[in-house]
């Protein structure tokens, strides 16, 4: 596997920023992968995106993308990848498909995008004009307009975000079968739903610096209670109890509980990311 | 350059959907009423006013409508995305704007030869058109650009229609008169009304070549020193 974007030291400013919005973070994405970058809102996540799309330039540091340095890139750049914004884009007095076809022709490389409304459930409201279209429908044809060039990368700005879980579904389905196909996606999101089904490899940022570098296994391992919660009925009542994890097969009280009593529930105390990303960046996923 | 015709056919049909080309449309076929039922000595005096209105001021105005149509929409980030370069993508905004001048040309001085019966010399005044939807569409971003939102680039429209039609009035008025009306070339949209009277046979060569040089000067330098670089900075801020 090769890294599709090694970045170094990178740090970023607006024009008319008073301080550094981004503040010299590294990290790297591997080929084949879901990356995730999360973090509370005002983290620097869209904007590291918008750096990586090369939307904004004048950045410091050093960003290569398959080797070579980003800024070398032309704009032949955007023919190997897709890019889908938070907010969808799109021409609202155009249908579906005349949208599809006008952004389509903005490439060299097309997909037939017809099997995508199918899968998308799209199909049949092609001629409908978008501005018609629910917020899911939208959502849903902003993730096939990403896709109209196969790209080799794919950025997705909050890929589910206001969705109904059905639509989060399609849309999560989606993705990890592109990572199968062996592409790669960078995904900004502070929904740890998404981060959780989704992602190879997680970076939490906070006031523009990277706060935790890790996959969603040894997180959950690093920051998790290495215990064993169980409830069970006693005299009537739901009562808990919480068991070491170490030495648990030979834990004669443990034993004689789950031989003797009536239980409810058993779960390891591993804390769920929602828990992991507050520890981390110090913020609640929603502030 | 086939790339270039689907991208030119794709925001023709934008316009029209977004009903920018039927406004556009509207008000030239409401000037071929007026040209159809007018006396011929008024036309000749009317056409290059009402052409003058469609390619000048009137060109700013939908290309406003157009533009904060897209930065609604938030479709301008997503061109920067894109293997497009802007300057391809401004191109061919351009180029619309001046297909809409010609369609407005063809409807207006169309009528006026098919119910009138006089001398025009229609491809001189088809440049001139041309020449004035460039300058301006030029002047219209300029405006666009620098506005906050349309209501606001109504406020600096105003401001504009009033300064570019002053030549025409004070000419008119009898204020400015022999060399001084020289200076009222500064006005792109009375340079435009020169030519366009030398379409009807009534320019000497100084003035043409003025009017002409400073007409083709007004986008020459705008889009690319001006024009290109605030689209780019608008289109990023989404």
């Amino acid at each position: 596997m090769g890294k599709v974007f090694e970045v170094r030291d990178l740090r970023f400013r607006y024009p008319k920023g008073a301080k550094d919005v981004i503040n010299g973070i590294s990290f790297a994405v591997e080929e084949g992968t879901v990356f995730g970058l999360l973090g509370p809102s005002g983290a620097g996540k869209s904007t590291t995106q918008r750096i990586l799309t090369k939307i904004l330039s004048n950045y410091q540091g050093e960003i290569k993308y398959w080797g070579k340095d980003l800024s070398a890139f032309s704009k032949a750049f955007y023919e190997d990848v897709g890019v889908g914004f938070e907010m969808p884009v799109h021409f609202n007095k155009l249908s579906a498909q005349e949208n599809l076809d006008y952004f389509a022709s903005l490439y060299k490389r097309n997909i037939d995008y017809r099997e995508l409304l199918t899968r998308f459930g799209l199909f049949e409201a092609r001629k409908q004009m978008v501005g018609e279209f629910s917020k899911g429908m939208k959502v849903r044809l902003n993730f096939i307009r990403a896709l109209l060039n196969d790209p080799q990368v794919l950025f997705l700005d909050e890929p589910t975000a206001g969705l109904d879980p059905k639509n989060a579904k399609i849309i999560k389905e989606a993705i990890l079968e592109y990572k199968r196909a062996g592409k790669t996606i960078f995904i900004t999101t502070h929904l740890m739903g998404d981060v959780e089904q989704l992602c190879d490899t997680v970076v939490f940022m906070n006031n523009g610096v990277i706060t935790e570098t890790s996959t969603v296994r040894d997180l959950k391992l690093k920051y998790g209670k290495k215990e064993l919660n169980i409830e069970y009925h006693e005299a009537g009542k739901l009562t808990a109890r919480s068991f070491p994890l170490g030495g648990i097969g030979k834990n004669r009280e443990f034993l004689d509980l789950i031989a003797t009593k009536e239980l409810e529930t058993i779960h390891s105390g591993e804390t769920t990311l929602e828990d992991i990303f507050i520890k981390v960046t110090g913020e609640s996923e929603h502030d | 350059m086939i790339k270039l015709f689907h991208l030119f056919k794709s925001e023709i049909i934008r316009l029209i959907k977004y009903k920018i080309f039927f406004f556009g449309l509207l008000v030239s076929i409401i000037w071929a009423v007026i040209i159809a039922l007018a006396d011929v000595q008024s036309v000749v005096g009317l056409v290059p006013y009402l052409v003058l209105m469609d390619t000048g001021m009137m060109s700013i105005i939908l290309l406003a409508a157009s533009f904060y149509y897209e930065k609604q929409e938030g479709t301008m980030q997503s061109m920067l995305v894109t293997p497009v370069r802007l300057s391809t993508i401004l191109l061919i905004k351009v180029a619309a704007m001046v297909f809409m001048g010609i369609v407005s040309f063809v409807v207006v001085v169309g009528t006026a030869l098919v119910f009138h019966d006089f001398d025009i010399r229609i491809l001189p005044f088809l440049g001139a058109c041309m020449l004035a939807v460039l300058a301006h569409t030029a002047i219209g971003y300029v405006l666009t650009l620098h506005s906050k939102d349309f209501l606001s680039l109504l406020v600096k429209y105003m401001g504009v229609a009033l300064l570019f039609f002053a030549p025409t009035l004070l000419v008119a008025l009898g204020v400015f008169s022999g060399d001084w009306e020289l200076l009222g070339l500064l006005s792109p949209t009375y340079a435009a009304q020169k030519l366009f009277a030398m379409a009807l046979g009534e320019i000497d060569q100084a003035t043409l070549w003025i009017s002409v040089t400073y007409l083709a000067l007004i986008p020459a330098l705008l889009y690319p020193l001006v024009i290109l670089k605030r689209y780019e900075i608008v289109a990023m801020e989404g």
